[in-house]
Parts: structure tokens; sequence; C-alpha cells
């Protein structure tokens, strides 16, 4: 009888996704029988992966009804503002919200208004205790002065108000609003399974951070859908207060704040960290670049490809990829993702050779230069 | 983001029809075949789908590129069949397994189809999908239909990536069970449980 290690479907699936750490890939490409059950995998990971067409009239019927309310969303919407200017930049929150009060938008509206406003976010302290403040007074006032469809309109614009002392949005993880919770069942497996599988060597796969949102969560959300605005403001804030948190940069503590407010990590030199926790990979500090290099080892080509993204104005403290002089002539993007090294931020950008041989470059995000390997 | 979705958005998000047209067309057939996978049906999938088409438009104003609009569609239409799903509060059809027999009686590592069998086994596939829990059902299919890396499927999920790893190994595993396993006859079946 052949002799597999126990997780050996776990290591031959993470293979043929290009998820395995280095010892496990070695591990696998060692074992013909492992081998041969990627080859079997894959047969059937093809076979998902074949397109199942709809029918050509459903797909003209579904377009079509998404162009029309296409239509009568912006229409609405440029009424409301007496603009033709883009959505994204010419409606608050709370416009767009009340723009949406179709027959198709009605219960999207109203739950993305209250996650928004139960979104936690972290702060520094000094500022949370201004925002709290302000905010109570602005709630105070608004709980007197202010009532019915006001009051979401209201509500979207205090926390926008609140919202200002935060450094970072997510509006991406919201937009993809996951209502997806597991079975208890499931959930205690795979938490034994994790124990197991995430090696801290490899943390960071485990370090991608995307929002969690448990079963309770979304029960509370529901329910908070029929509260008062003026409600949900208060505990907004509450809950934000709650959350602020600090990150000691000697340790790997970032998994066990896993949550989709992973924007704004305050280390210990208070020095803010963005972190774009839906697209970037945030591997945490480290006591120098090299042991952050012997870290991105096991990620593989094929998540970095796919990771890496144009640099943008806003999305990181300071630099271009244009503006580092050793990035300067590549036309793809680099960008994948950013630590802390001695409590300094830090870019990490990849760039792919002819051989497809990868390269990794630590760039100092406050000078825009390439920092050495060594410490 | 490939540079013409890129273009596509900023136009749609300016009020332009037309780009939005060509935004949906181009990934209307992924996004029905990932509803179509997770759903299970037909009737399903079509609805969530076109929830799916609803969402996007509707939260177009505030996608700002930093994920790709594929993953971000995906992960729209993704959210959009399990909704579609807790509220008909069923399951998947139950595949029709006795129907099918022959084709995976040996080993899994035997599929190398000809191209004119490839429609009966995704039709195969499909039925042994099904049966496998949601949990691991949807992972595998971000993974294998939809091409999303870990870290965008427990974004998308709002599970671990390390949970990831292990519910897609699961799904897996179980999927090639069922294929391996699922599709004999009742009468296959008895004999094999007599000895």
């Amino acid at each position: 009888m052949k002799l597999l290690p126990p997780n050996a479907d776990e290591l031959v699936s993470a293979y043929l996704d290009g998820q395995a750490a280095p010892d496990e890939v070695a591990l696998v490409e060692s074992s013909p029988d492992l081998m041969e059950r990627v080859n079997a995998l894959r047969s059937l990971s093809n076979l998902l992966g074949g397109l199942l067409e709809a029918p050509p009239e459903q797909k003209e019927t579904h377009i079509s009804a998404a162009l029309d309310a296409f239509d009568s969303l912006f229409s609405s919407t440029a009424t409301v503002n007496q603009s033709t200017a883009p959505l994204s930049a010419a409606l608050p929150p709370a416009a767009t919200e009340a723009s949406l009060a179709g027959p198709h938008f009605a219960k999207i509206t109203s739950l993305r208004s209250a996650r928004e406003q139960r979104r936690p976010r972290r702060f520094n302290s000094g500022i949370i205790a201004a925002a709290a403040a302000a905010t109570l007074l602005f709630v105070a006032l608004a709980s007197f002065g202010l009532g019915g469809n006001d009051s979401l309109e209201t509500a979207d614009r205090a926390n926008g108000t609140a919202s200002s002392f935060s450094i970072a949005s997510n509006d991406t993880a919201d937009e993809a609003s996951p209502d997806y919770a597991a079975s208890d069942d499931a959930a205690s497996d795979d938490a034994a399974s994790d124990n197991v599988l995430i090696d801290p060597k490899s943390s960071a796969a485990s370090t991608l951070a995307g929002p969690l949102r448990p079963v309770e969560a979304l029960a509370e959300e529901a329910m908070s859908d029929e509260q008062d605005p003026a409600e949900n403001i208060a505990e907004s804030e509450k809950t934000e207060v709650g959350d602020a948190t600090t990150i000691d940069p000697d340790s790997h503590e970032l998994d066990s704040h896993s949550d989709e407010s992973l924007d704004l990590v305050l280390t210990d030199s208070d020095a803010p960290v963005l972190l774009n926790a839906d697209r970037f990979v945030y591997l945490g500090p480290f006591p120098s670049q090299k042991s952050l290099l012997l870290e991105l080892e096991p990620l593989s080509n094929e998540s970095l490809v796919k990771r890496a993204e144009p640099f943008e104005s806003g999305l990181f403290p300071n630099c271009r990829q244009h503006g580092v002089l050793e990035l300067a002539n590549i036309e793809t993007p680099t960008l994948i993702g950013q630590a802390l090294v001695l409590g300094q931020v830090v870019e990490i950008h990849q760039i792919t050779g002819d051989d497809d041989a990868i390269t990794f470059l630590i760039v100092d995000a406050t000078d825009c230069v390439v920092l050495p390997t060594t410490p | 983001m490939s540079g013409s979705d890129r273009a596509l958005v900023a136009q749609a998000q300016s009020g332009e029809r037309a780009a939005l047209d060509e935004l949906l067309r181009d990934h209307y057939d992924r996004i029905y075949a990932i509803c179509r996978r997770i759903t299970g049906n037909n009737a399903d999938a079509a609805d969530a789908t076109q929830e799916a088409l609803m969402s996007i438009v509707q939260g177009l104003s505030k996608f700002d590129n930093r994920a790709a609009f594929s993953t971000w569609s995906y992960r729209v239409a993704t959210n959009a069949c399990l909704d579609e799903l807790r509220r008909r509060k069923r399951l998947p059809t139950p595949a029709l397994v006795d129907e099918h027999h022959g084709w995976v009686d040996q080993n899994i590592n035997d599929l190398a189809p000809a191209f004119d069998d490839q429609l009966v086994l995704r039709d195969e596939i499909q039925a042994a999908l099904e049966q496998v829990p949601e949990e691991f059902r949807a992972p595998v299919i971000l993974r294998d239909c939809a091409g999303l890396n870990y870290a965008e499927i427990a974004e998308t999920l709002g599970i671990p990536p390390g949970t990831v790893r292990s519910r897609i190994a699961r799904g897996r595993t179980k999927l090639a069970e069922i294929m391996r396993t699922g599709n004999q006859s009742p009468a296959d079946k008895r004999q094999n449980n007599q000895s």
C-alpha cells in the first residue's frame, strides 16, 4: 500500500493552484503518486472551468434590463445633482442611495447604508476622542431635529463626517459585500485544519486579509435595518472607538485582526500604515529586508502576477512606480504589497525577468528608493 | 484589470450606456457560468445572474478600480448566487446520478475525454458538483470557474485564506469521490455493497 502524507489532498490541491509552499512543492514533485493526483485534479479542474453558456435570448434580456436600470439610475442621479459629472465624483453617498428608490434597489440600499454605518474603523487615539465627541454632539442634534426618510441621508452624512478622520476607505470590500457564512461544522473543521495548514513561514497567504462576516453579524445587520438610524450612528461610533488597535511591530499579529477594516493599523511609532487589504499583500513587521524577502519566497508567480497593480497616487503614502529608478522603465504593474521593516513602511515590487524568474524589490515608501537586501 | 475594462468602467461611470453594455457583454458568460455552477440549475442561475447585473449597475459608481472589474463582478455574482440559495431555502436539485454510469468506473486519472465527450462530461461534473456541500462548492467554483486566487476567494466568501485552501481541497476531493463512485448504476452499487 502506498503511503501518502495525511494532508495529501490539500497538498495536491494547493500545488495545482500554485499556492503550495516551496517545501510542499518539493514534496509533491518528489512523489509520483502525488503527481498522479495532481494530474487527476487538473483534469477535473479543467472540466469545471468550462463555460456553461446561457441561452442567447436570456443574455439579451438580462443585459437590456440592466441597461434600463442604469438609465433610470443615471437620469435620477443627474436630476438630483443637476450635473453630468461622474457619479462617483458628483454624488454624496446619501444622494446616491436616495436616488435608488426603485423596486430593484430599495432592499440593497438599506443594507448597504447600515453596513457603512456599522463598519468598524481604527483611529489614532487622539482623533478617536475628537471624532467621538463631535459625533455624539451631532447625533444628539440629529435625534432631536431629524426623522423619516431624511434620517437615512443624515446618517450617511454623519458617517461621512466621522469617516473624514479615517485615512483609508474600503469601498471595494464593501461593494462586494460578501454575505456568506459557513456552517458551524464546516467552520470548526476548517479551524482545526487551519491550525495544521498555516505555516508561520508561509504567513504571506494568511495575511491576505479579507472581510470576516460571521453569521451573527449578518443577523445583527439585518435587524439593524429596522432600527432608528440615529441609533445606528451611535452604535457605529461605539464600535469604531472600541476597535482602535495598536499592532506590535515585533509580532505578526495581523492575522488576528483579519476583518474588513484592515485599512488602518497604528504602529508603536504612531506611523499610520495604509492597508489595502482587498488587493495588496500585507506581510506585517520584519526585522530586516532580508527576512521580508524570505517571507516572499513562498508566493507563487501566478498569485503575484494577478495581484500586481498599477501604482496609483493615494493608495500608498508616497511613491509612484515610475518614480522609482529601478522600476521607471517597466510598463507592467509591479506593486504587490507592503510591509513594515523596522517600523518603516516599505513597498514590495516584483519584476518578472525574460526567463520568468521573479525578483523582489523592497522600496522605501518615504524616499522611493530600493532598499538593500542586507540589513 | 485590463486597460479595456478600466476604460469602459470609467466611461460607464460617466454615464455612457454603450460602455456599460460592452462591459456587461464581455463578462456575462463567465458570470452566468459561475451562477450556474453555484446554484445548480438554470432557473436559479438566471435569477442570480440578473440580480448580479443589477448589483453591478448599482455599485458601479462606487467601484474604484482597486480590484479588477472581472474580480469584482465575480464576487458580486457569487454573493447574488448565495443570496439566491438562501432566499429560496433549497438545495440544488439532486443529481440524477443513476442516469450516468460507466465512464469513471476506474479512476479519475483516466479522464482524457475526446472533445465531443466533453459536453457530456460537463453535465456529469455539474451533477457531481451539486452534491458537494455549498461551503466547499463555492470556493472550488470561484477558483476553477472564476479563476480567483485564494486571497480573492477569501475576501469574497469572508473566510480566512487558510480556510479557502482547506475548503478547496476538501471540495475537490469530495467531487472526485463522487465522480468515482456516484455515477454507478444501482446494480453496480448493490454489487459493490455486497462485495
